[in-house]
């Protein structure tokens, strides 16, 4: 059976003080805070250092890189090596993980600080680099079939049995 | 007039039980009343996430509350199997979405179960660090919360400010605020940035100014808050036992069982903390329990703050992450439990099977046996003692 | 023109015209309290509260009203129409009828019976009809439990609001409210709340829970039964509930102040303002309302026997002693 008493009045006295102090919001649109330099934010390509390896479309978890590769000779050297026609990246799948951005041997791909990746349509979120757009509907990775393995297992449980 | 009767009927259909185990019987006593079956839908704001629980009441009293799991489901057991090893984690960054850091950590101590790799002191040390700074980012919400489903609006706020500032240092040590993807199979991903233990330093100075009035004053003695925790959800800790939890609701009601005590991991064999009990059993208990391990968190990023050895972040791993056939098994002291991973590797890249034994959802059993007998406003406070989190019950 | 102004005169074109500036007020006092409601919620939690809308967000009422008139009023389809439409009717006019009988000002007041508070009384327990007509009209599971919840806990409240008052009309000697109001002086300290501390306290109480507020506001259960008996309103509707329920939180700082604490009455001889007490009232109700609003964000809510025992256990027995100890003072104390 609740008495009011001391709790009651000593957890209004510390909302009440509460009442007097400095707000802790921040205005959002009129502010934007400085963000730490390791933010991971949207995904970018420089594209003129892309050798087209593919390792982090391979990587992606998401599967939301799609690279176009075609040999080309790109820099003059007369030698055709590979070379990423197409490059999108779809911001509706990314989820910030940045496994690309490690495994890129020469460091193209990497988080902006930008955040605000909204648009009117889906599709509008795929961000294309490179020449010929490529379609982000199609997925670069479909599920691979594993083997069973289960025949290996199988035996190992039945003599533990 | 027939197809308003037959729009009726259908409208009440949809509204009963599913047909089958969990439908009430017409069961009348001898007064002629029945009960209300009633279903506390996965739409509530104070569910904690995506729960349904199915309750039957007399009057205000629940006689059965069956919860129903599933709307968050995500098979994320499944599609790690399809997933390298290092591209697991990203995934158990979001099973139980408090406590990031002791997801990763458990199935990182799986995977190196499998292997042989040695990983520096110094990873050990921001490991612990982290985690523990985790649970104090996941107890004060939590306790947040259990005062926002008694009614009281303005704890949580402060709770969120604490978070907010602790998300800000994670931001800064790993790049995001909430799905870290920091701990790694051998170590941790980059190293501390300079400025970051003089931040954490003042911040926990701050918090044990600000924690005593914010989360102790306003709460603790409050006469309301006491008539409606204490007594309500009491256990026994044979009852615990049985019921499999583990955790806050396990040590609330006086069994001293602590994973990172008792099945030490990482180094905390090395720090000295207490493991925090209480014999009642209720829900005033637990919520004791939460506010002394937030200073037993206090107390252990302190030590680690000042032990830390330098030394690289990351051990040897060798080209490709290929663990041999067999088993792998991990746990942790996750905020709300017992976190434990098992992996079955079958020698290739990307593992057999993944299974994850997550707290939130062991600790549900508290709910079907717990609950009935009390009243319908004491579901909330027993929800705010075993506080789950819907990635984990889901996954 | 000199037979419109005669007609003016007539008492039931005053009466009637009196009524439509109250309800203009009350209803105005719906929406800004809707606003200092948050602003409050907002500072104590350490944030801003809306400050989008017009400047420092004082608009914002206007906005809200504005959204509402435009949203549909979805029905349950297997509703009671009559008794779902007709809750936010039965919760609104009461609320809005008592402040008739409140004294704003010396000369300001809509109609001065002679049974004041027993007017009060009675016609605030018509508020509970219209919680049981919202939630049984409603016909879903939460919100009969809202209805019965509310129902118990209005009906046991009105017996501690009612005997708290008691210790009042003992001392002024009648019913009406300006008798009352005229009765205490003009210094705080002969005001109704000193001599009758305990009796305020549970009329503060009573009415909390009357108004369903936290920490009574098990009704409404947010975290529970979502909304209660409220939970299948929504537009003009539920607009309507929550006018009436922030009209009767008013109403209830409006009436205590007026029984307890003054009135219009200046707190010291010289700060009187004359015609302008007005302003003396309106700061004092302010006064208690931030008190309703501060409670709220401050404490969790009771459950349903917790608040039955406070009500019945703890309450009427206060008050009961409370009116002896009062009849025995007027009894030993000359000239009181």
């Amino acid at each position: 059976m609740p008495q009011v008493g001391q709790g009651i009045l000593k957890g209004m006295g510390v909302t009440l003080r509460h009442l007097f102090e400095n707000k802790i919001t921040r205005q959002y649109p009129e502010y934007k805070r400085d963000l730490p330099e390791r933010s991971r934010g949207m995904l970018t390509v420089d594209m003129d250092r892309c050798i087209a390896c593919l390792q982090c479309m391979r990587i992606c978890p998401d599967h939301c890189i799609s690279i176009e590769q075609e040999k080309r000779d790109a820099d003059g050297s007369g030698k055709a090596k590979p070379y990423a026609i197409g490059f999108v990246i779809d911001d509706s799948r990314c989820m910030y993980c940045s496994l690309c951005v490690e495994v890129c041997p020469v460091n193209c791909i990497y988080h902006t600080e930008e955040f605000e990746a909204q648009a009117y349509n889906r599709l509008e979120l795929a961000r294309q680099f490179g020449e010929r757009p490529v379609d982000p509907t199609i997925d670069p990775k479909p599920a691979v079939k594993k083997k069973p393995k289960a025949a290996k297992t199988a035996p190992k449980k039945e003599a533990a049995a | 007039m027939l197809s308003e009767e037959r729009r009726v009927e259908q409208q009440s259909a949809l509204t009963q039980p599913a047909a089958g185990r969990l439908a009430a019987p017409d069961v009348r006593d001898e007064f002629g009343l029945e009960t209300i079956d009633m279903s506390m839908g996965p739409q509530h704001p104070a569910m904690h996430g995506l729960l349904r629980l199915i309750l039957e009441l007399d009057g205000e009293t629940v006689v059965r509350c069956d919860p129903v799991m599933g709307y968050l489901h995500r098979c994320q057991e499944k599609i790690a199997e399809n997933r390298m090893y290092p591209a697991v984690i990203p995934l158990t960054d979001r099973l139980d979405y408090f406590a990031n850091m002791h997801n990763e950590h458990g199935y990182v101590l799986a995977v190196e179960d499998q292997l042989d790799v040695e990983i520096p002191p110094r990873a050990e040390y921001i490991r612990v660090l982290m985690c523990e700074l985790m649970r104090l980012a996941s107890h004060i919400p939590s306790i947040g919360f259990l005062m926002l489903e008694l009614g009281a609006f303005t704890p949580i706020l402060y709770a969120f400010r604490e978070r907010e500032r602790i998300q800000t240092i994670f931001e800064a040590v790993t790049g995001a605020r909430m799905m870290f993807h920091y701990i790694r199979i051998g170590g941790v991903k980059a190293d501390l940035p300079p400025d970051i233990p003089q931040q954490i330093w003042d911040y926990i100075e701050g918090l044990e100014a600000r924690f005593q009035s914010d989360f102790v004053d306003l709460i603790q003695d409050n006469e309301i808050f006491i008539s409606r925790t204490r007594g309500v959800g009491k256990m026994t800790g044979e009852k615990a036992l049985e019921m499999g939890l583990t955790g806050p609701p396990l040590r609330c009601t006086g069994v001293d069982f602590d994973i990172r005590r008792d099945y030490p991991y990482s180094i905390y064999p090395e720090l000295e903390f207490d493991v925090i009990t209480d014999t009642a059993g209720d829900v005033e208990a637990s919520y004791r329990v939460r506010i002394a391990e937030c200073l037993q968190s206090i107390r252990l990023i302190k030590q680690c703050l000042e032990k830390m050895p330098e030394g690289a972040v990351m051990g040897d791993l060798g080209r490709r992450l290929r663990p041999k056939e067999g088993d792998g098994f991990g746990r942790v002291e996750s905020p709300r439990g017992e976190f434990a991973v098992h992996i079955v590797s079958d020698g290739s890249d990307t593992p057999y099977r993944v299974h994850y034994r997550d707290p939130s959802f062991c600790n549900m059993q508290l709910l079907q046996e717990v609950v009935p007998g009390h009243y319908l406003p004491d579901i909330m406070p027993i929800m705010g003692l075993i506080d789950p989190v819907s990635g984990g019950w889901d996954k | 023109m000199q037979t419109v102004l005669n007609l003016l005169e007539a008492e039931p074109i005053r009466l009637f015209l009196s009524f439509g500036v109250i309800l203009f007020l009350v209803l105005n006092l719906a929406a800004i309290l809707t606003m200092a409601e948050r602003k409050a919620s907002a500072y104590i939690q350490l944030r801003y509260g809306p400050n989008r809308v017009g400047p420092r967000g004082l608009l914002q009422p206007a906005a809200d009203v504005f959204k509402l008139f435009t949203k549909e009023n979805v029905t349950p389809g297997r509703a009671d129409l009559w008794v779902f439409l007709g809750a936010p009717i039965a919760m609104f006019i009461p609320a809005a009828l008592v402040w008739m009988v409140v004294p704003f000002s010396p000369d300001a007041v809509v109609a001065d019976l002679n049974v004041g508070i027993l007017f009060f009384v009675a016609i605030t327990s018509i508020g509970a009809l219209g919680v049981v007509m919202a939630g049984y009209g409603s016909r879903s599971t939460f919100s009969l439990l809202g209805a019965l919840r509310g129902a118990a806990q209005i009906i046991s409240y009105e017996v501690p609001l009612i005997l708290s008052l008691l210790g009042v009309i003992m001392l002024t000697g009648s019913l009406s409210l300006v008798d009352v109001v005229n009765a205490q002086g003009d210094a705080f300290w002969t005001w109704y709340f000193l001599p009758q501390l305990p009796m305020f306290l549970t009329f503060y109480i009573a009415g909390l829970a009357e108004v369903k507020r936290v920490p009574f506001d098990l009704p409404e259960g947010e975290s529970e039964i979502v909304g209660g008996f409220m939970v299948e309103y929504s537009g003009m509707t539920w607009a309507l509930i929550q006018a009436a329920e922030f009209a009767s939180m008013g109403l209830m700082s409006a009436v205590s102040v007026t029984l307890f604490l003054g009135g219009w009455q200046p707190p010291l001889p010289f700060l009187d303002l004359g015609p302008f007490n007005w302003v003396w009232f309106g700061l004092k109700t302010s006064l208690i309302m931030f008190t309703f609003q501060w409670i709220r964000w401050s404490l969790p809510r009771l459950r349903m026997d917790q608040l039955m025992d406070l009500g019945w256990k703890v309450l009427v027995p206060i008050t009961l002693v409370w009116l002896f100890v009062t009849a025995g003072a007027m009894l030993i104390i000359p000239g009181n």
